[in-house]
Parts: structure tokens; sequence; C-alpha cells
């Protein structure tokens, strides 16, 4: 391998810690050490992610919902799903992505406020590798709740199912369908009520599993051939 | 959790049995312990990966449970689970599972599970692990549904109301009114208006005793002067137990039941109590009572009644049966009764017998008629004329009756099935000592025999005759055993593969074939060769098996083949659809699914030891 994206992630996560422009609450997010390439998918922990947000401007637009599951052993344990609704005062819900995420503004009420939304994902994220279906939403989302600067890396691997589900195409066209309900369809998994961060979490959990057989086969799965596929 | 995010995972908890038995707060909490896994096709679980882990529930895909000897244990598809039975193991587990499809498996932990059966006596009952202690919670669940009151009264009104309707317009005499009922037998009469047909009020035979004659009316009086105007009325969906609740609130005993606006029926209290288990009862006393085969005929028509009562009551299926049985022994007789009539006296003692299942005592709703008969000694061709023209009569009648030809030809009327006691006893020793595959299949329905109508001792002799012979050859028995094996119950249920094809070539699983009869067969073996004159399987079983848990579980499982077997019959019956024993497997539940595993497991584990014990070392 030329160039190896996870240890020079993990370069980056030793730098920011020494930094002293790191922002305390932040620093036991930037603790543990990321794991290598050769490290065998059975000994990871992981947390399927999702985001519902007003929109895809990752500047203006606002996160909604997040929901999530965790999944160790590639087992998927329901028992830690987790689905919170984020609350700002300031915000007015864009009325068509209510319309399409089900969220109504009394849910909203009830909800976390930023703080807090911050507070519970870097207890919850730290230590596990994040699994999402176009990452880019979350990663990008992410960065900017955490409010770091760019200077700083998102301290997490990412694996995205949409690029692995790409990347498994014999000759892609470049037009696949590679929406989360049509590749569960076309991989006979059941359907869930899509829009909604919790159900479309442990979706792409469950699709996680079934492309890491895909790849490996009978062969003991490890984290960099999928790293690699989800870049 | 909120459980309406993920109804998906929810759902499918709350529809699988027996989580589908558990509160809804049980529920949650097991939901929330699934842990999800993923298998490939090829992929498989066994030993530490099953043993003492938990309940594998499938939520997607397909997989087979393959004993250590290689054998196929069970297939399981959507809803199915395995592993229960590893729960207390360590190390190598009994079998294992290798996944056909790829397959998205649910888990709960044997922590949880425990938690969860010892809060739930289903829960419990299911995962113990006998196959016949889950099939005797199975009937029970069927059993306790809705009791026995008040399924009875769940019933719709049409399904006992009387059809005919007497409309008469308010001008309508009293007199004509009172003729009119007369001919159609029925208690009340629906006054209309002319025009619209609207239901304006009803006379019933005591508002014309009590209300007319009583008081002097002239005959030519209309019916408006007596009539109870703005009558109560029933709609014909509702429930009886409204009827019931109807009479005693209004103090009457009959009330129109109505389509929307249109009278399409009445209900009295005498349509309430024949819906009752007296009903078999007043078809036994009715039948007796019959002078003429054409008479006999009608009431053929009242065992689907009966059958759909009996169902509804949840009654089990060895009452239906012996119902069932009763009723055909009744027309039998009766018809030989009234054909013998009709012949004079015949040449010489004879026996009109059933065999098969009639004489088994196992007749169900579909049963056609297998039966034979014996006369005393050796006839003239003259003579032979009497039972010839006798058992065509009697045979034609029970065609009639309901009780269709039967395929297999194993008839009264055919000639070969009619023969002197020698005769019948030359047959015996021919099967038996020179055992071809069709005296193979003639002996299973002829080693079946009751007598129905005639000298008893003549059947009682044959029976005899049977026993004697055949445990004295084990060369025979070996062989029947050896046929009684040919087919075995379909423990890879429900691909297509392993399932037989119906008529129009879609698969389908033959309760009868591909499992009652295998029961069936194997305790008319143990029974010969104890020499035990019972002829109904459970009995045989009970008597005839030297190991007592084993015929309890061959019990349990005819029993609730049998109370499948009925359940799709009445179905099929209510939805207006062709009887059969087929069962195509969309039709049946998971509940129905899981459970016939058991039963077929138990099958399998029957013929296993019956292929031991009959053929070791002979053939």
């Amino acid at each position: 391998m030329l160039f190896d994206k996870l240890k020079h992630l993990e370069k980056l996560r030793r730098k920011a810690l020494k930094d002293p422009q790191l922002e305390p609450s932040l620093a036991p997010f930037f603790a543990a050490p990321l794991p290598s390439h050769d490290s065998p998918l059975r000994n990871l922990d992981f947390v399927a992610l999702d985001f519902e947000t007003t929109g895809l401007d990752f500047a203006h637009d606002k996160v909604l919902s997040i929901g999530g599951v965790k999944m160790h052993g590639l087992q998927i344990d329901f028992g830690s799903c987790f689905h919170h609704f984020l609350v700002e005062p300031e915000c007015c819900i864009n009325p068509q992505a209510a319309l399409i995420n089900q969220i109504t503004p009394e849910a909203l009420a009830q909800g976390m406020s930023l703080n807090e939304a911050r507070d519970f994902l870097i207890d919850t994220l730290h230590g596990h590798i994040i699994i999402c279906h176009a990452a880019v939403i979350e990663h990008s989302f992410l960065f900017n709740m955490l409010g770091l600067k760019s200077s700083f890396p998102l301290p997490l691997i990412f694996l995205d199912t949409m690029k692995i589900e790409r990347s498994l195409i014999h000759r892609p066209q470049g037009k696949e369908d590679l929406r989360l309900a049509t590749i569960r369809q076309k991989r006979q998994l059941p359907p869930y009520v899509a829009h909604n961060a919790l159900a479309d979490a442990v979706a792409t959990a469950e699709v996680f599993l079934a492309q890491v057989k895909d790849v490996f086969g009978k062969d003991e799965p490890k984290l960099g051939p999928l790293f690699t596929r989800s870049c | 959790m909120d459980s309406s995010l993920l109804p998906n995972i929810y759902d499918f908890i709350a529809h699988t049995y027996p989580f589908s038995m558990l509160s809804t707060l049980e529920q949650d909490t097991l939901a929330a312990a699934v842990k999800i896994a993923y298998y490939a096709k090829d992929d498989e679980i066994c030993d530490e990966a099953l043993s003492g882990v938990g309940l594998f529930m499938l939520r997607t895909g397909c997989a087979e449970q393959i004993n250590r000897d290689g054998s196929l244990r069970a297939r399981l598809s959507v809803g199915d689970s395995f592993g229960y039975t590893q729960l207390n193991k360590h190390g190598p587990s009994d079998y294992k599972v290798v996944f056909l499809e790829n397959s998205l498996v649910y888990i709960i932990s044997r922590q949880i599970l425990e938690f969860i059966k010892a809060r739930n006596e289903h829960v419990g009952r299911y995962f113990d692990c006998h196959e016949y202690v889950r099939l005797t919670s199975a009937r029970h669940y069927l059993l306790d549904g809705d009791g026995y009151l008040n399924s009875r009264l769940k019933q719709r009104v049409d399904s006992v109301s009387q059809k005919r309707v007497v409309c008469v317009p308010p001008t309508c005499t009293l007199q004509e009114c009172a003729r009119r009922l007369l001919f159609t037998g029925t208690e009340i009469a629906m006054v209309t208006t002319p025009d619209t047909a609207e239901l304006i009020g009803v006379v019933t035979k005591s508002d014309l005793a009590l209300r007319a004659l009583a008081s002097g009316l002239p005959y030519s009086s209309p019916v408006s002067a007596i009539m109870s105007p703005h009558p109560v009325v029933i709609d014909e969906s509702k429930p009886l137990y409204q009827v019931l609740e109807s009479m005693l609130y209004h103090h009457v005993q009959n009330l129109p039941v109505m389509h929307g606006k249109q009278v399409v029926g009445s209900v009295n209290t005498r349509d309430l109590l024949q819906n009752s288990l007296l009903q078999p009862l007043y078809l036994l006393k009715a039948i007796s009572k019959q002078i003429s085969i054409s008479d006999l005929s009608t009431l053929a028509s009242q065992k689907q009644e009966i059958f759909v009562t009996l169902m509804e009551l949840k009654v089990e299926p060895a009452v239906i049966q012996r119902t069932f049985t009763r009723i055909a022994d009744a027309f039998a007789k009766k018809i030989c009764q009234l054909v013998e009539k009709s012949l004079g006296t015949p040449p010489c003692n004879y026996a009109f017998f059933a065999a098969g299942s009639l004489a088994r005592e196992e007749v169900h709703f579909l049963s056609d008629q297998d039966n034979g008969l014996v006369y005393e000694h050796e006839l003239t061709a003259g003579e032979l004329t009497y039972f010839k023209v006798f058992t065509h009569k009697v045979c034609t009648a029970l065609d009639a009756c309901g009780y269709t030809w039967c395929s297999g030809n194993y008839m009264a009327c055919k000639a070969q099935w009619c023969q002197s006691s020698q005769g019948w006893e030359r047959y015996y020793d021919k099967w038996m000592l020179e055992p071809d595959a069709q005296a193979l299949l003639d002996s299973s329905v002829f080693f079946d025999l009751r007598c129905l109508y005639g000298d008893e001792f003549l059947v009682t002799k044959l029976k005899q005759k049977i026993i004697t012979n055949a445990a004295n050859s084990s060369r025979f028995l070996a062989l029947l055993c050896h046929n009684a094996l040919a087919v075995s119950p379909p423990l890879g249920l429900f691909r297509q593969f392993v399932l037989t094809r119906d008529g129009e070539n879609k698969p389908a699983l033959n309760l009868k074939h591909q499992g009652i009869n295998l029961i069936v067969e194997l305790a008319r073996l143990y029974a010969l060769q104890k020499r035990s004159l019972c002829v109904n399987t459970a009995e045989r079983l009970e008597q005839s098996l030297d190991d007592a848990a084993s015929a309890r579980e061959l019990i349990e499982a005819l029993n609730f083949l049998n109370d499948v077997r009925f359940e799709h019959q009445y179905q099929a019956l209510m939805h207006h659809e062709k009887i059969s024993n087929l069962l195509s497997p969309d039709e049946l539940s998971q509940f129905e699914r899981s459970h016939l595993k058991d039963a077929f497991r138990i099958i399998s584990r029957g013929q296993s030891a019956a292929q031991v014990h009959f053929t070791k070392g002979v053939l």
C-alpha cells in the first residue's frame, strides 16, 4: 500500500492530541488509538449512525435527529439503539424536510439541546468505527457539531455502505440506484420505515453485515479492505 | 424505546409464536434484547457457536438443521427458530445449522430467554425440549382460544338462521298467512309493503293462535290487525350472542334476519338449540326413523353443519372423528336394514363390515366408503345374486348419503370383496404367505375391520384369523413395516422440492399421506404383532407399544395433524373452497409450521424405531 490512510489518520490524531489549541472537552474523543488495517472486525466496536437533517447544506442546515445502534463481534446489539431529536430555539424547520422525515415540531420540543447532543455523541462514538450510508453527510454535520477546526481531523474511522456497495458492482455503469431501500430490497432484507434516523441506522448496520460476507466470504474479515472501499 | 420507530422488529416478535403470547411490555423487553446477525449461504453454526447461546430466529432466508449422523432434522424458513434444545449444552451440539440462503437472524440470549420463560407459561411450555410437550401446549392453545361457549356464541347469525322467508302484504288474510306458514314450515311471516318490500311487522304462529283465534277474528281479517309492528331485527353478520341478548331483552322467540334493509331469513330459539352438541344426536335419531333411502340421503347435508359446529366448539379431533363414525355407522346400519327388508330373507348369515378409517373409528367429513361383506358358507351362483344386488344397493345408497365411491374400489359391491368366510380366509393366507405390492396394499385396508350390520361373529372370526397369522409371520410384518416406511414425513417442509404436487402441479403438503397414514400404519404393525383386536389407532398405540412415551408422543402428533387438517377443511368450507387433504404451504401459519415440524420429527423417530423392531435380521 502506497499510502495508508488509516496510518495517516492515526498520525493526525496523535498530533491533534498534543496540540494546545484542542478544546479540552474534546480530548477524550482523541485519546484512543485507531485500529489498523489488519484489525479483525470481530474485535472492533461499531456504531451505525444516521442523521436526519433539514437539508444537505452542511454550513446552514441543521441536524433534526440522530439515530444509531452499536455492533460488536459482528452482531447488532438491538438493545443499544439510540434515537434523539434535537431542539434548536432559533431553528425553523423547513416544512418539506420535516414532511419527508416525519418529524413534527412537537417531537422536536422534547429533544436534546445542541450541547447535550454534542456531549452524547462524543461519549457514544469515541472508540467506535462509524458505519453510515453516504457517510459524507454524517461526517460533515458531525464535524460542524463538534466545532472542529479544519486543522483537526475527525478522529473517527467512517465506513460507507453506499461506497462499499458500489465497489461490489462488477461493471459499474455510473447510474446504479444505491439508495438504502433499494440495496436492501436487492439483498432481500426486510423493508423498514425509511427516513427515520434509528430505522435507517439499523437498516444500514444490516446491510453492512451482508457486505462483510460479500467482501470476505469465509476469510477473517479485517478493517483495511472495507476502509479502502469506503474512501 | 419507542416501538413505533422500528415496527419491523417489534412486529416480527409480536407475531411469532410463542412470543405472540407475551404482554406488550414483555415483547418490548425481548425486542430490546435482540441481537442481529447475518449469515451467508453455506455458512454453518454448530458446537460452541450454538450450544448454550440462545434462541436463533430466522428473520429472512432459509436454513437446515443437520443431525450429527448427517440426516436432516428440519428445514427452517422465516419465523422458525433453532437453538433452544441446545440451551443447556456445552461444547458439541446435537446438530449443526447450514444456511441455504443469505439469512438475517435475530438472536435472543439464553439469559433473556430464561427470564421470559419464567415469566410466561406459554413460552415456558413451548421451549420444553420435548416435541410432544410442545404439541400438547399447542393444542391447549388452540382449545383455550376463547373457550367453548364463547366460540359458539361468536358464530354469525346466518350460520344458523332459517333461509326460507315468508313475506306477505299487510292486506293478506289470516288464513292465507297461516297456509303459507304451513307450506314453508317456518315460524314467522314477514309483513312487507307491496311496493318497497320494507319490513313493517311480523306475525308468528302463536300470534295467529293467541291474537286471532282466541279473540275470534274472522279468517279473512288482514294480518295487519294482529302483526307486531316495528319488529326487532338482527343483521345476518351479527354474532349469535346478540340474538340471545335481543330475544331475552325483548321477550321474543323469533327474529327477522336482515341483509341491509332486506329480510333474508329468520332465527328462533329452536335454531339456537339445534346449534349445539345436541345436533348429532338429533341426526342419529332422524336417521333411525327414516323409512326410505331417498329420505335418508336428504339428511346427509346435516353432516356439514355438524362439522362446522364441532369445529366452532373447538371439539378435539378424536371426538369429531368418533361423532362422524357414529353417524356413518347409523347411515350404514339403516341402509342395510332397508335394503334387506326390500330384498327379503338372505340365503345365509352374513355381515356387512367397515374397513379402513370407518373400522378404526377415524371417519371425518371427507371420508369415502371402505367396506366388505362376508357370508357364512359357499353359495350357489343363484344364491349369490342376493348379495350382489344387496351390496350394489347398499354401496349406491352410501354414495347418495355422502360416503362417496372408494377410489381404491375397496367396496362390498366389488365381487372380490363380497366373499364367504373361507374366501376371506384364503385372501389373508395368500396376502401373508405371498406378499406382493398389491397384497400389502389390500391388507392395509382389510386388516382394519369392524362389523356394521349382520352376524358380528363372522367378522370376529376374520379378525382372529388376521392376528393369529400375522403375529406368526415375522417376515410378513417385516415387509409390512418396509412398506409403511416407504413414505417419510416431510421433515424438510416448505421448500418446493420436498412437497408433493397437487392436481394443478402446485407444491402441496398431503397431511393424510405424508403424516396421518404413517402413524396409522405404525399403530397397525404393533397391534398385529401384539395380537391385539383393537382397530382404533390411538388405542392400538396405547395398548401395543411397549414404550409408553413413544406411544404418547405419536398420539399427540396424530391429534395435532388432525387438528390442522380439520381446521383447514373447516376454513375451506367457510370460504366455499374445495375441501381436500392437501395444504399449500402458504396457507399454514408459522405456528402450525413449527408444530408440524415437531409432529413430523416424532413420526420419523417412530419409523426408525419400527424399522429396528420389525426388520432386524429378517430382510
